[in-house]
C-alpha cells in the first residue's frame, strides 16, 4: 500500500529494564490509508499503546525505537529532528489518550487548554480569534453551552465532556490522522457509545484517518475497516473487520473472539483463553503464545520457530504455522455484533 | 468565603492569646528579673521597692488578667531596661527583620528555581547531582558558622563588604546570602522532586501530543503543578524567617526583632519578651492565612466554604 497515510514497518521498541533492554515492541508493521479506520486490539502490555506513542515520538525516558521505520505521508517520522516531530504533534497526527481524568491539566481552563493547540500550531493568531474556535470546535463535539464550559476548569467537566474537551483539542487543527488510545475504556458505558459516535463524526467531517487502540472487539467490530490484533509485542493476525471476524486465522483472535458473550446463546461462564500473556522480558521460543494455545499443543513447530505474518485472503494475515487450520475450525461469525 | 474568612480570623487570634499566654507563664519561670536589674549590693529593701514598682509584687494571676487588658488596648507596658513602651520598641525592629527575611526568602527561592528549572530543561543528571551536593553542603553548615567564615573571607580578607549593622544594599548582602543558602537548599530539593513527580502525569503528555516544546511544558504546565507543594512550605518557612533569623541577627548584629528577643530575655525584660513574641505570632498567623488564600487562587480545585 504506497499509498499510506502513516505506514509502519517491522517497529521495534526497547525499554531499559533492570537485565538489559527488553523489546516491548518486536517488528509490528501495519497501514492507515486515506480515511481508514484501524483497530489495534490486544491485551494490556501486549505493545500497543507503546507502538503508537512510538509514532508520536512521545515514548517515555527510558524507551526507544531500537527499529523498523515508520513514514507518515511518505516522509520518514521515526529519526525526524525534534521540531518536524512537534510540528506534526497536535497539528497533522493528533492523539487522545486514555484517561481523560488525568490527562488535562487540572490549573488551567479548558478554553484555554484547547487555546493551547491553537496557537502553538499559528502563534499570531489573535485571541479573540482563538477564543470564536475553542467555542466552534467545543460545540462540534457536543459540549452545551461552550462559551461558558471553556472557562471550567476539568474539575468541573464530567468524565465524558473530558473526553469531549480532549477531542476538541485534538482536532483543533483538522488532523490528517487521530490516534484514540483507548479513549472509552475510562468512561460509563453509556457515554462510551457517546464519546465514540463524536469520535467517528469528526472524522468523517474532517476526512481524517484514525487508529483506535483498544481491548473491547465489541467497539472495533462497529468502528474499524481494518483490525491488527497484537499479542506480546507482535502483530497476530491483521485484516478487513469482516474478514477477521468472520474467519479468525490465528488461534489468539479466535481466543478472543470466543471470550465475547453472545445475546442468542446461553452461557453459564464466559470462555476464556488460559494463561497469562508472557514477560516481555522473557518471552516462549517460537510462537510467543504456544504455551496458551489450543491449537499449538506438543507440535514441534510452534515452539521451535516464531511464525511470520502470512497472506490468507485479501489482504488478511495471521502469524500462525497452522493458519488455515485455526481459520477452518472457526465457527462462522457475524462481524459486527 | 466571608464565613470561611471570618473563621480563620477567629482562629489567629485564638493561636495568638494561645501563644502569648503560654510565653507569659514560661518568662516567670526564668527567675526574679529586679535581681538582674540591680547591682549585687543592692539591699532586699531595694528589691522589694523596685519590684513593686514594676508591679511584680502582686499575685501571678492578677498580674496576668491585668496583662491582657492592657495587651488588647496594645499596651504591653514598659521595657523594664528602657523604661519605654515595649511594643513600639519591638515594632521599630520590625522593618529591619523584613527586609532580612524577605531578601534572604526571595534570593532563596529565586536561585533554587533557576537551578531546578535548568536542571529540568538539560536534563542533565550530573548537574543535577552537583545542585544537590552544594545544597546539602550548605544546609549541614550551622549557620552561625557560615555566617562567620562569610565575614572572615568578605569582611575580613576581602574588605569588599561590611561585617555588622544595617544600612545600605551592601550590608544586606551578607546576612541575605547566609541565610539564603540554607533556604535554597530546602527549596531545591522540594522542587526537584515536585518537578519529577509531575513530570510523569499524564497531562504532561497531553501537552507535548499539542506540539509543545520541552520548556513551553515545563513552564506552561509542569510549573503551576509543581509550586502547589511548595506553597505551603515557604509559607510557613517565611513566617519563621519573619519571626526573626535569630542566629544569622545576632551573628551579624542586624538589628532585628529575634535579636532583640534575646537579649530581652537574657535581661529578664517581660513586657518586651511579650510584645516581641505577640508581633512574631501574628505575623506567622496572618502569613498562614495569605498563603492558603493564595493556594486557592493556584489551585481551582480547592475551594473555600
Amino acid at each position: 500500500m504506497s499509498e499510506a497515510l502513516l505506514s509502519v514497518r517491522d517497529l521495534v521498541v526497547e525499554f531499559d529494564g533492570p537485565r538489559g533492554p527488553v523489546r516491548v515492541v518486536d517488528g509490528v508493521s501495519f497501514d492507515v490509508g486515506a480515511g481508514e479506520v484501524l483497530g489495534i486490539v490486544g491485551e494490556s502490555g501486549s505493545g500497543k499503546s507503546v507502538s503508537l506513542l512510538a509514532v508520536m515520538g512521545l515514548l517515555p525516558a527510558g524507551a526507544r525505537i531500537a527499529g523498523g521505520e515508520i513514514r507518515f505521508d511518505g516522509q520518514r517520522i521515526d529519526n525526524a529532528p525534534e521540531a518536524t516531530l512537534r510540528a506534526l504533534r497536535g497539528g497533522a497526527v493528533s492523539m487522545i489518550f486514555q484517561d481523560p481524568m488525568t490527562s488535562l491539566n487540572p490549573v488551567l481552563r479548558i478554553g484555554t487548554q484547547i487555546g493551547e493547540a491553537i496557537r502553538l500550531h499559528a502563534p499570531r493568531t489573535p485571541k479573540p480569534e482563538v477564543r470564536e474556535r475553542v467555542e466552534a470546535l467545543l460545540a462540534s463535539v457536543g459540549v452545551p453551552d461552550p462559551a461558558s464550559r471553556a472557562r471550567q476548569f476539568p474539575h468541573e467537566f464530567s468524565g465524558g465532556m473530558r473526553q469531549r474537551a480532549m477531542i476538541a483539542m485534538a482536532i483543533a487543527n483538522g488532523p490528517r490522522l487521530l490516534i484514540a488510545d483507548e479513549p472509552t475504556t475510562a468512561l460509563d458505558v453509556t457515554i462510551q457509545a457517546q464519546v465514540m459516535d463524536v469520535l467517528e463524526g469528526v472524522c468523517a467531517r474532517n476526512h481524517a484517518s484514525m487508529i483506535l487502540v483498544t481491548h473491547d472487539l465489541g467497539l472495533v467490530a462497529e468502528t474499524a475497516d481494518r483490525i491488527a490484533v497484537m499479542y506480546s509485542g507482535r502483530v497476530a493476525e491483521t485484516g478487513p473487520t469482516d474478514a477477521l471476524f468472520a474467519r479468525p486465522s490465528h488461534p489468539y483472535t479466535r481466543g478472543l473472539l470466543d471470550s465475547l458473550p453472545t445475546l442468542d446463546a446461553d452461557h453459564d461462564e464466559l470462555r476464556s483463553i488460559p494463561g497469562q500473556p508472557p514477560d516481555m522480558a522473557a518471552r516462549p521460543p517460537g510462537c510467543a503464545f504456544h504455551p496458551r494455545c489450543a491449537l499449538g499443543q506438543g507440535r514441534p513447530a510452534c515452539s521451535r520457530e516464531r511464525p511470520d505474518l502470512r497472506t490468507v485472503g485479501t489482504g488478511h494475515a495471521a502469524a500462525c504455522h497452522y493458519a488455515e487450520e485455526a481459520a477452518g475450525d472457526a465457527p462462522p461469525r457475524e462481524a459486527a455484533q | 468565603m466571608t464565613r470561611y474568612l471570618a473563621r480563620r480570623l477567629v482562629q489567629a487570634a485564638l493561636t495568638v492569646f494561645g501563644v502569648v499566654t503560654a510565653v507569659f507563664f514560661l518568662v516567670e519561670l526564668s527567675g526574679d528579673p529586679a535581681a538582674l536589674l540591680l547591682p549585687t549590693e543592692a539591699t532586699p529593701e531595694d528589691l522589694a521597692r523596685l519590684r513593686e514598682s514594676l508591679g511584680l509584687d502582686e499575685p501571678l494571676l492578677v498580674r496576668y488578667l491585668t496583662f491582657l487588658g492592657n495587651a488588647v488596648q496594645g499596651d504591653f507596658g514598659d521595657s523594664f531596661r528602657q523604661r519605654v513602651p515595649a511594643l513600639p520598641l519591638v515594632l521599630e525592629r520590625l522593618p529591619a527583620t523584613i527586609e532580612l527575611a524577605l531578601s534572604a526568602f526571595l534570593l532563596g527561592i529565586g536561585m533554587a528555581f533557576a537551578a531546578s528549572l535548568a536542571v529540568r530543561l538539560t536534563r542533565s543528571e550530573r548537574l543535577r547531582t552537583g545542585l544537590l551536593w552544594v545544597a546539602f553542603t550548605f544546609q549541614a553548615i550551622p549557620t552561625f558558622f557560615f555566617g562567620l567564615i562569610l565575614i572572615l573571607v568578605f569582611s575580613v580578607w576581602l574588605g569588599w563588604l561590611p561585617s555588622l549593622g544595617r544600612g545600605g544594599l551592601d550590608h544586606l548582602i551578607l546576612p541575605a546570602f547566609s541565610l539564603a543558602t540554607f533556604e535554597l537548599a530546602l527549596y531545591l530539593r522540594l522542587l526537584n522532586s515536585a518537578f519529577l513527580q509531575e513530570q510523569t502525569q499524564d497531562y504532561v503528555r497531553t501537552a507535548y501530543a499539542k506540539g509543545g516544546g520541552r520548556a513551553w511544558v515545563l513552564v506552561r504546565h509542569v510549573l503551576p503543578n509543581a509550586l502547589l507543594p511548595i506553597v505551603t512550605i515557604a509559607g510557613i518557612n517565611l513566617g519563621v524567617l519573619l519571626g526573626g533569623a535569630i542566629v544569622t541577627e545576632t551573628v551579624f548584629s542586624w538589628p532585628g526583632v529575634g535579636r532583640l528577643i534575646v537579649q530581652s530575655v537574657s535581661q529578664r525584660d517581660y513586657p518586651v519578651i511579650l510584645a516581641g513574641v505577640f508581633v512574631i505570632s501574628l505575623v506567622f498567623v496572618v502569613i498562614n492565612l495569605l498563603v492558603d488564600l493564595l493556594y486557592a487562587v493556584l489551585d481551582p480545585r480547592v475551594r473555600y466554604s
